[in-house]
């Protein structure tokens, strides 16, 4: 009986340790499928997986990704240079202040001249 | 049309510097005070004209009206131009500041030329004013572009090359500121002749 007993807690031992063998596993390829599709955006032209054969079809989506930020790198840098000269395009308030500058040096000769002559 | 800072050798910019200075001291002298007011209202028109964008195929040129300047202004007009591209390098980045003298002198050289050009032929009928103030309009640009390519010959550009590309560049403006000129003269002379300068007195009392 006590041996019985004895052999059912190893039996269970070992099948707790496979058990926890199979979730280790589990969760590791999990965390590794997770992992990849944190790279790419494209990632259902890849399976999953690390093997020789998949370098090429690696290199191609790094590819791909690389073209593709550089096109949004591109339109961003294109509109930074828009609205960079948007910003330096004179507006209303510095036309008004030019003409006030111009009327008031006017005003200040008209003014000096009267004075002189009075 | 406007010359940056840096691109024109210090000995070119402090050259154009002390010519404006002179230029400015003899325009001056030549001004009466009850024509302040006129040179206001024009200085305030040419600071604000070089806003006004034409587009043309990619890219846009603006207008400059130094022609328009010198015939209502005459003598006086170097100062309006000289105040107006100060102004405008300070507020709008036209320009650099460095480089206002030979700026002054390449826009205010052209405008005192159109100037003299309207006053000694511009006499008589309506079409002649009209001929000679489209014929100062378009010298105007055109003397500025040659200056402008003059200007940057100091600074190691080959000169035709620049002045062919500017006065490509520049072709529509001249178009433009010869109708405009025309134009604007065609009209003062209608409403207000003694704007003109030169009108007589009789010729103004026919038109009232």
């Amino acid at each position: 009986m006590a041996q019985g007993l004895k052999a059912l807690g190893g039996f269970m031992v070992i099948l707790f340790a496979l058990f926890a063998c199979f979730i280790f596993a589990f969760a590791n390829r999990g965390l590794a499928a997770e992992d990849q599709p944190a790279v790419p955006s494209a990632q259902s032209v890849a399976p999953v997986g690390g093997t020789a054969t998949d370098c090429p079809q690696l290199a191609e989506q790094l590819q791909q990704q690389k073209n593709l930020i550089s096109r949004e790198a591109g339109q961003l840098k294109r509109e930074l240079a828009a609205l960079r000269e948007d910003i330096s395009k004179p507006g209303l308030k510095e036309v008004f202040a030019g003409i006030g500058y111009i009327f008031g040096l006017a005003g200040i000769g008209i003014y000096v001249n009267n004075r002189r002559r009075t | 049309m406007h010359i940056s800072d840096g691109v024109l050798p210090t000995s070119v910019a402090i050259g154009g510097f002390a010519a404006s200075v002179a230029v400015i001291a003899w325009s001056a002298r030549r001004t009466k005070a009850e024509d302040f007011p006129k040179i206001a209202v024009m200085t305030s028109a040419f600071f604000v004209a070089s806003l006004i964008h034409v587009p043309i195929g990619p890219t846009s040129v603006h207008l400059l009206i130094p022609g328009l300047v010198g015939i209502l202004l005459g003598n006086s007009a170097f100062i309006s131009i000289a105040l107006g591209l100060l102004l405008q390098s300070i507020l709008f980045q036209f320009g650099g500041i460095t480089a206002l003298g030979a700026n002054s002198l390449m826009m205010g050289i052209p405008a005192l030329v159109a100037g003299w050009i309207f006053r000694s032929w511009g006499r008589g009928s309506l079409t002649r004013y009209v001929l000679c103030g489209a014929l100062a309009g378009g010298v105007g640009v055109f003397l500025a572009v040659l200056f402008l390519a003059a200007l940057l010959l100091t600074g190691g550009e080959d000169f035709w090359g620049v002045a062919k590309i500017a006065m490509y560049a520049h072709l529509p403006v001249i178009l433009i500121e010869t109708c405009v000129s025309g134009f604007a003269v065609s009209f003062l002379y209608k409403v207000k002749p003694e704007l003109l300068g030169s009108v007589s007195p009789s010729c103004s009392m026919e038109q009232s």
